[in-house]
This record gives structure tokens, C-alpha cells and sequence, in this order.
């Protein structure tokens, strides 16, 4: 099995290096090399995560190689086509399976993967688009309330990238406005921690999966019950945004899924069924600056369906602030940017329906929380980033322990084509509190990408 | 009697010419204060709207060199606001970097940055004047429209660069926020007299020593009195690096319209 792994993991490295040297010297005669090289970018990457505790049922050491194109094609200048074709591999089996359902709803990664996809008519004021997008909502940086229309990968929990979603999208721009329609027909959920990986939640008796995280032990948990191909089924988001006298406001609606299962309890049958649970998030932002800081608040009032979830109001409050070189020169330093934000969710209304449990500490996981990170630039191709959570819970409960993470890096540069990252990420915290979930998971992390 | 009434009339009537032609050359030329110098060329060369692309060579003091390729955006609003675009087509891991600038008479400008990365714009502090652009020689302030109303202008001499007659003018900040924001103390323009454009320039930190010197090289007329410099070398002397800035596909006053200086272009959504 191992062998098989290491084979795949080798079979898409000499892939990916023989398609990006290829392109690289194409001769540029030819019509065929001549497109790929104004129209197909990309990068390979290869990560290597080296954990510092042992797990039961994964490695040490988990590797990953990716290949990612970006092809982009402009017809009759107004229609563009945007691709962005993946292929990956790694070592912990958390990729498998040669395509990803139309509906992208594996549990594991694919090996071939649209990650990007999408055509858009560019009108002179307004745009159409259809197909694989993602949505960026909100002005804070380290967690936005308001950005809910895509999945997230939360195979390995700190990576947690985010997922395309199929949809159309319709934006209309006025003078120093915007607006903007999402229609999504197909439901995807999140993709969750494998049950026997590291990033499962785990009981307070350490061992355990628990039922997705809902602080319950059921034997059994049934296949997730998705949200039905239908009419009613469909979700829809709108944002507004405008830029009035150095201010950036925005006002937003989703009426979709939550892309987190709550649990629906059987105890006659021992048996929890994940499900997704409908919700209405009203949300705003704003962005504005005063000399050297820029500060910015985001909030969303998140009402679920039939008392299935509490529903709660989050915020986020917090702002940049840069120290340019003639300040830090002292400090052999370029550029300081630090970023320091504060977020806090609100309990509008308590889950009353007892059928069903919410995994409260998976989605709700900065309830009363510090982010920062501090990014501090030695010249064009050194950086170091510092950046961590801390989790304040005054009245400690049994999910609710102070827990934090914190995540040093550093970037360098070799070239404009290699880059290399290397840092260490660290978790403290209570066994059921959100990061303490993971705090055997502590481990450092090394990427290295060929960009072309 | 007659003869000698005649030729006092015409020696009289040279000298006054000669007077004339004489005060005529001191208003185009000699007798000119720096602040005119620099309100000739303003009035000469400022476009209405600006589009080009622009090669940044990179090379550091071993012979290293790395290269941007930028597509450059500017505008001139009617209320004599500049706006400006600047999109990063090349290398690799910046392209598609964009940065949007909205001057702003009684506040802080407007600026924001989109990194393909982050999938967002984000509304940033307006960059330190002082900054480096990019890593390149530039700082942020000698990428900006000279703005005549913050500095005093001092004609302090001619010399021939490149065999051409040229003023030279100093430039000093004269207000306390340009003061405290301007990385220099001093700069000094070379101005050709012939089509007042600036050729050379040399820029002085606040302990008033040399610290930087740029060339403009192949000036094309771009349009009636309009020149520009296709090539313009800066140089850093203490850091001994270089930054060559090639133009090309430059488009002046061609309506560029004031829809490509907003958000949405910035994202390319």
C-alpha cells in the first residue's frame, strides 16, 4: 500500500516537471506552445508536514505534491474562460479516486480536480458568470462572518482551503458601487477530518471520535443526509458595496446551508445522522483608514432553521497598522504590517429542538477570541510571519477552555519562480476546546513552489 | 541735415530692437524663476489620461537582475485629482498584484491593493511617500505627478547634459506636512530649455547628502509639445543598485475611461 502511495506521489512529480519544463522551453514558433505560454501559468508545489507526537493511525511525516495550471482564454474580448485544473497526491491517503463528483461531495481529495472553472460575459457595467467560483466576502482577515457561500477543506484543520462552488453570479457596478447575485443550485458541504486522521475531533477521554465534533459519543454515525437536488433546495446570496468619502461600506444576505452538519440523534438506534441545517445570515462590513491604520468591522446575524442550531450574531473588530522603513531601518527591517483583531459571537436565540446536537465548538470556534499576526519584511525576498489565536473563556465549561495556536513562518525567495516556506505550528488548550482538540497534532510544516 | 536725422532714427530704432529682442529672450529663458520653469513644463507636458506598460529591470550592486512587467493607468480628474492603476503582469508570483489610487484634495488618498492570493481588495493606508515601490529604486513620491503647491523652486544654475542646455532647479519642500512625509531634503531637476523636460535628477536625504540619481533617455514627441523619456535609469548610490524603467505601448489622451479606475477592474471581476 505504502509503495503504491509513494509510486503516485513520484508518477504526478515527473508529470508535473515534465509538463511545466516542457512549457518552459517551448519553442515559440510553434502555434500550440505559443498559447500555452500566454495562456497557461501555473505551479508545483511540494509540502511536507512533520508532526512531533505519534498518532495511531497516520505517520509521522504526511506529504503532498500539487499541480496547479491556471489557463485563461479571452474570446471577442468580452467572454472569458478561466480553468484551474489540479492534480495532487500524499502520503496519508487523503486523496484518492481518479475525479471529483460534478457536486463535489467526496470525503477525500481527488487526484484530478477542477478547482476553478468558470466562464463570464464582461458587459460594459455588469458581468454574468457561470460555473466553479469563489466568493471573498467581508473585510476582516482572520475570520469573516459574513463569507459563507463556499465549502472549506477541513481535511487537515488548519489548512482549511477553501472549495469552488458551482453557481452563477450576476454583478452590476455603478459609479464607486457594486452588487452582486449568487445563485448556487447544488448544494456541497465542507469536507470534513477523516474519522481515523489526526484532525478528528476527539472526546475529553482523548481516544474517541466524537460524533463530528458535537461533544456526544453515538456508535454509529450514518451517511450525511444532503440537501435534495431541488427548486426549494437552491441558495442565494446578494452583497452591496460602496466607497463613500474614504469609507468602504457593504450589506449582505445568504439564505443557504451551513456547509457544517449539525447531528440529528437517534438513541433507540444509537445512530446520529449529520445533516445540514438551513440559514438566513444578514451580514455588513466596513474598511476605512486613518494615517498609517487601517481598521475594519464585520458582523452577520446567522439565524438557523426550526431551532436546529443557536443562532448567533459574530463580529469582528480590528485593524492593520504599517511601520515603513525610515522607522524600522534600525531593525535591518523593510516594512512591519501588524495585524490585531478581536471577535466575539453573540447567542441570538438557544437550539430548542432536541432531536438535534450542533458541533458548537467546530463552527463556533472564536467566540471570545484574540488574532493577530505580525509580518515583518527584511527585504524583497525574506519574511517572517508570526501569527496566533487566543480563545478566552472566562467561565470554563466543558467545550469552553482558554485555547490558542500560533503559527511563526518564514519566507524566502530564491528566485522570482522559487519560493520556499518553513514554520512550526503549535496548539495549547483543554482536550474538548477548540485548538487543545489538536494539541498532540503540534508539528512544523516545510513548502516548497516552482511557480511559471 | 536730413541724411544724419535719418541714420540717428535707425540706430535708435536698432538699439530699441536690440532692447526688445533682448528682454524677449530674458522672459523665454535667463531671467525665468524656477517656479515658472516648472509651471512651463507642467503646462507642456501633463496629459489628460495616461495608459502604458512598463519593463522594471531590477539589478542589484553583484549584476543580479530580476524583471516586473507593469500595465500602468492614469487619469486626470476635472476636479485636477489624479487617479491611478497599476496592475503586475510579470513574475509569477506577483502577476495579477494590482494597485488602485484615488487622490484626495482634504483627506488621504484612496488606495487599495488586490493580491490574487487573497481573492479580495483590501483598503490600505495610503503607502509611505518614502517607500520603496516594489522593491524597486522608486520610492512611492518619485512616481507621482510633482505637485507644485507643496515645494519652492529655485533656478541655481544651467549645465548641458547630453549636450543639451539645461536649467537646473532645485526643489524644496515648503510645507510642514511635505517636510515630515518627503523622504528628501532636497532635489534637483534638469530642465532641457529647449522643450522644458526634466532629464536628469538628483534626490538628497534629510542629511542633505546624494542619495539618488535618475536619467531620462530616449525622449520621443509624443504628441504637439509633449515629450516623454522612453527609459528612465535610477540609481541608488549608497545601496548600489540600479532600476531601469523601458515604456512601451504608451497612449496618451486617449480617453481612458473613469470606469477603469475602480474596484471591479482592480479584481479583473
Amino acid at each position: 500500500m505504502t509503495m503504491l502511495i509513494m509510486m503516485r506521489f513520484w508518477t504526478a512529480w515527473i508529470l508535473s516537471i515534465f509538463v511545466f519544463l516542457s512549457s518552459a522551453s517551448a519553442d515559440e514558433e510553434n502555434p500550440v506552445n505559443k498559447w500555452i505560454q500566454d495562456h497557461v501559468k501555473g505551479s508545483v508545489r511540494y509540502r511536507n508536514f512533520s508532526h512531533f507526537g505519534r498518532h495511531k493511525h497516520e505517520k509521522m511525516v504526511r506529504q503532498e505534491g500539487i499541480l496547479r495550471l491556471d489557463v485563461e482564454q479571452t474570446f471577442q474580448e468580452r467572454w472569458r474562460l478561466f480553468l484551474t485544473p489540479q492534480w495532487k497526491v500524499d502520503s496519508a491517503n487523503y486523496t484518492a479516486g481518479g475525479f471529483q463528483d460534478f457536486r463535489d461531495t467526496y470525503q477525500r481529495d481527488s487526484y484530478f480536480y477542477v478547482r476553478e472553472g468558470h466562464l463570464k460575459y464582461r458587459g460594459d457595467d455588469f458581468d454574468l458568470t457561470v460555473g466553479k467560483q469563489f466568493f471573498t466576502w467581508g473585510t476582516a482577515e482572520g475570520y469573516n462572518p459574513t463569507d459563507n457561500l463556499n465549502p472549506r477543506n477541513y481535511l487537515d484543520i488548519p489548512q482549511r482551503e477553501k472549495m469552488g462552488i458551482f453557481s452563477f453570479s450576476a454583478g452590476y457596478y455603478p459609479t464607486d458601487a457594486s452588487l452582486s447575485f449568487v445563485l448556487i443550485p447544488l448544494f456541497t458541504p465542507s469536507r470534513l477530518p477523516l474519522r481515523h486522521s489526526r484532525w478528528t475531533a476527539t472526546s475529553s477521554l482523548g481516544e474517541r471520535p466524537e460524533a463530528l465534533g458535537s461533544g456526544t459519543e453515538i456508535g454509529t454515525i450514518q451517511q450525511r443526509e444532503l440537501p435534495g437536488k431541488r427548486l426549494d433546495k437552491m441558495q442565494v446570496g446578494f452583497r452591496a458595496k460602496k466607497s463613500i468619502s474614504g469609507w468602504d461600506f457593504s450589506l449582505s444576505y445568504f439564505d443557504g446551508f451551513d456547509t457544517l452538519p449539525v447531528i440529528r440523534e437517534d438513541t433507540n438506534t444509537n445512530t446520529a445522522t449529520p445533516r445540514f441545517n438551513r440559514m438566513r445570515i444578514v451580514g455588513g462590513d466596513f474598511s476605512t483608514t486613518s494615517g498609517k491604520l487601517e481598521y475594519h468591522g464585520e458582523w452577520a446575524v446567522r439565524l438557523y432553521e426550526a431551532g436546529r442550531a443557536t443562532s448567533i450574531l459574530p463580529f469582528v473588530f480590528g485593524g492593520n497598522y504599517t511601520w515603513d522603513e525610515d522607522q524600522v531601518n534600525w531593525l535591518w527591517l523593510d516594512q512591519i504590517i501588524w495585524t490585531l483583531e478581536y471577535s466575539k459571537d453573540i447567542t441570538l436565540h438557544k437550539r430548542d429542538n432536541p432531536d438535534y446536537r450542533e458541533s458548537s465548538i467546530f463552527t463556533r470556534p472564536f467566540q471570545n477570541a484574540i488574532l493577530s499576526r505580525l509580518a515583518l519584511k527584511v527585504d524583497e525576498n525574506n519574511e517572517f510571519h508570526l501569527s496566533g489565536n487566543y480563545n478566552i473563556h472566562r467561565h470554563r465549561t466543558e467545550h469552553h477552555h482558554n485555547n490558542s495556536y500560533l503559527q511563526p513562518k518564514i519566507i524566502h525567495k530564491f528566485s522570482d519562480a522559487w519560493k520556499i516556506e518553513g514554520g512550526v505550528e503549535l496548539f495549547w488548550g483543554a482536550q474538548n476546546s477548540f485548538w487543545g482538540k489538536w494539541k498532540k497534532n503540534d508539528r512544523s510544516f516545510l513548502f516548497l513552489t516552482y511557480l511559471f | 541735415m536730413k541724411n544724419v536725422k535719418i541714420s540717428i532714427l535707425s540706430r535708435l530704432i536698432v538699439i530699441v530692437a536690440l532692447i526688445f529682442s533682448l528682454s524677449g529672450a530674458s522672459l523665454s529663458g535667463e531671467q525665468m524663476t524656477g517656479r515658472q520653469i516648472m509651471d512651463k513644463q507642467k503646462q507642456l507636458h501633463e496629459s489628460k489620461d495616461e495608459e502604458f506598460k512598463q519593463d522594471m529591470l531590477l539589478i542589484d550592486r553583484n549584476g543580479n537582475t530580476s524583471k516586473r512587467e507593469v500595465e500602468n493607468y492614469y487619469l486626470k480628474t476635472p476636479e485636477k485629482l489624479t487617479k491611478t492603476m497599476i496592475i503586475f503582469l510579470s513574475p509569477t508570483d506577483v502577476r495579477g498584484t494590482g494597485l488602485l489610487t484615488w487622490e484626495q484634495k482634504t483627506r488621504e488618498d484612496d488606495q487599495w491593493l488586490y493580491l490574487p492570493a487573497s481573492g479580495k481588495e483590501r483598503r490600505i493606508a495610503a503607502s509611505g511617500k518614502k517607500n520603496k515601490f516594489m522593491g524597486t529604486d522608486f520610492a512611492y513620491e518619485d512616481l507621482r505627478p510633482e505637485n507644485l503647491e507643496t515645494h519652492t523652486y529655485n533656478l541655481v544654475g544651467s549645465e548641458a547634459v547630453g549636450g543639451k542646455d539645461c536649467y537646473i532647479v532645485e526643489a524644496l519642500p515648503s510645507t510642514d506636512q511635505e517636510k515630515a512625509e518627503s523622504g528628501y531634503a532636497k532635489r534637483k531637476f534638469w530642465i532641457r530649455k529647449d522643450i522644458f523636460l526634466s532629464i536628469k535628477k538628483e534626490f538628497y536625504n534629510k542629511q542633505g547628502q546624494l542619495e539618488k540619481v535618475s536619467v531620462d533617455e530616449d525622449l520621443d514627441n509624443v504628441s504637439g509639445s509633449m515629450w516623454r523619456s522612453k527609459k528612465v535609469t535610477m540609481e541608488d548610490l549608497k545601496a548600489k543598485h540600479k532600476t531601469v524603467l523601458a515604456t512601451t505601448d504608451r497612449k496618451i489622451d486617449k480617453g481612458v475611461p473613469d470606469s477603469k479606475f475602480t474596484l471591479r477592474e482592480l479584481t479583473k471581476k
